[in-house]
């Protein structure tokens, strides 16, 4: 398994990069076609290059950024800490699994006008949507992990009079950590959803913005180009989530 | 060791009935039985993971409600903790009792020389084979110098010949480092090998049929698996556990 895994990564790259000139292909060819509906490759690109050198595109980043990270981290360290509470509370566990799920399936997108109006439409309110698309997955994924912590290992715990404080660093947390991790992967994603969504509403900035703003101008060089722009950074920062949770399961038996 | 008429049942249904047995310092009692007789019950309760319907778990006069100090436990599956290495695996034991880390990383590797694993301190357990994950549980085990070793099928999960291995490295191990120890499996053979008594449960609920004194000398080796006493006490043994099985 050890040997051919190079080779496989190279396959993986060959055809990942065979599909993104496939894709930019027929997008070229799609945008010659029809100029006004699909700009080309190479118009999305000046684009951005246009709205780099005017400025507004940094700082529209800057603010999108501020946004995501803020909204993200709070996710984060509200999704794992409950969930891992959830894992040694089997009470709160039974009396709001039912709560997450439903809280789970609203579109909050679809509720962030409401809840931008309710908040003031500043950068608090704006952390809200964000934190409020990144924080399901990561609570569901957390505690489903802290659930699943095998029997046996607590009877060895037990059987061993560890304390709470070593059941947490010895078995909870080493457990829990990889599932968090894949939450998260998952509320990176949501974040940057929620971060173009609170970004349209009435006071639009940042990124999401833009986009608006060109959209409503049919510009659409500038939002395919913006478009294709965040994909690239959100994929940059779920490989980043990934490479943390390989790290944290390193001692799990199967990569995939 | 005293167990003082346990009953144990899982919900409803009664698994054994009116328990009583002692296990004197320095000795091995082995429980052996059919599959779903409630050895492996008895040996939890002695642990104090589950509480007995009726009766008394008693260590060293003390009733047993948790795991009792120095007392420790080698489980079927191994138990051990997927992200630790050997080495911390063993210390593991000493690191939740308040050991220093450099002390408890220490004895592991004293315990590891023992068990005949040098060389794979930095391994993790889904590295190892089996017998080699199982030996790191007993490590883990032996390295709290138990009063009491609690043996749960402890090879039960083994392929065939690793468990002959492993079964003559622990009769070494034992005679070098004897500790008491209850031995719970459902292999005759084991159970005479080991066992200074042997308390044969059978019937549903499971009772002890017969208390087996094994005079076989100290220390044993492979060679007492031909002598005539072990196959007398061998046949004695299986009479009694196919007597419980027919009714």
């Amino acid at each position: 398994m050890h040997a051919s895994r190079p080779g496989k990564r190279l396959l993986a790259a060959v055809v990942s990069a065979v599909g993104l000139l496939f894709g930019l292909g027929v997008w070229q060819i799609v945008g010659q076609r029809d100029p006004v509906l699909f700009a080309t490759p190479g118009r999305s690109a000046e684009a951005l290059l246009v709205l780099t050198e005017e400025g507004s595109l940094p700082s529209a980043l800057l603010a999108s950024g501020t946004l995501l990270v803020i909204g993200l981290i709070l996710a984060i360290v509200a999704g794992v800490g409950f969930g891992l509470l959830l894992s040694r509370a089997k009470l709160l566990r039974t009396s709001t699994d039912w709560l997450i799920f439903a809280a789970q399936s609203v579109p909050i997108v679809a509720l962030a006008p409401i809840i931008l109006s309710a908040f003031g439409f500043g950068l608090p309110a704006k952390s809200l949507v964000v934190f409020l698309t990144a924080v399901f997955p990561i609570v569901v994924n957390t505690a489903e992990g802290a659930h699943r912590v095998p029997t046996t290992l607590l009877e060895v715990a037990r059987t061993y009079r560890s304390s709470e404080w070593h059941l947490w660093k010895d078995l909870l947390l080493p457990h829990t950590v990889p599932y968090a991790m894949t939450g998260i992967r998952q509320g990176i994603a949501m974040a940057f959803v929620g971060t173009l969504a609170a970004e349209f509403f009435l006071n639009a900035s940042g990124v999401g913005g833009l986009l608006l703003a060109a959209s409503t101008n049919f510009d659409s060089a500038t939002v395919l180009g913006l478009t294709l722009l965040v994909s690239v950074l959100a994929v940059g920062l779920m490989s980043l989530g990934r490479a943390v949770e390989r790290y944290f399961a390193r001692w799990r038996a199967v990569e995939e | 060791m005293e167990l003082d008429g346990l009953t144990m049942r899982f919900g409803e249904r009664t698994v054994s009935r009116d328990i009583h047995l002692t296990l004197d310092p320095g000795r091995v009692l082995a429980i052996v039985g059919p599959s779903g007789c409630g050895k492996t019950t008895l040996l939890r309760a002695v642990a104090g993971l589950i509480q007995p319907a009726v009766g008394t778990v008693r260590i060293d006069g003390q009733a047993v409600t948790r795991t009792p100090e120095g007392v420790a436990m080698v489980f079927q599956h191994f138990g051990l903790f997927p992200w630790k290495t050997v080495e911390a695996n063993v210390a593991y034991a000493l690191r939740v009792s308040g050991v220093p880390k450099k002390a408890a990383l220490e004895r592991a590797r004293e315990l590891i020389r023992l068990v005949g694993l040098v060389g794979f301190e930095k391994s993790y357990p889904h590295q190892l084979s089996g017998g080699m994950q199982q030996r790191t549980g007993l490590a883990r085990a032996l390295a709290v110098r138990p009063r009491l070793l609690l043996m749960d099928e402890p090879f039960g999960a083994l392929d065939a010949q690793t468990r002959e291995v492993l079964q003559f490295e622990m009769l070494r191990i034992w005679q070098d480092h004897p500790v008491t120890m209850l031995f719970v499996t459902h292999s005759i053979d084991e159970a005479v090998l080991f066992g200074d008594q042997i308390a044969v449960l059978n019937g549903r609920p499971s009772g002890i049929a017969e208390l087996i004194d094994v005079s076989l000398p100290q220390p044993r080796d492979r060679s007492v698996l031909a002598t005539a006493e072990f196959l007398a006490i061998r046949e004695r043994v299986w009479n009694l556990i196919m007597t419980g099985q027919r009714d």
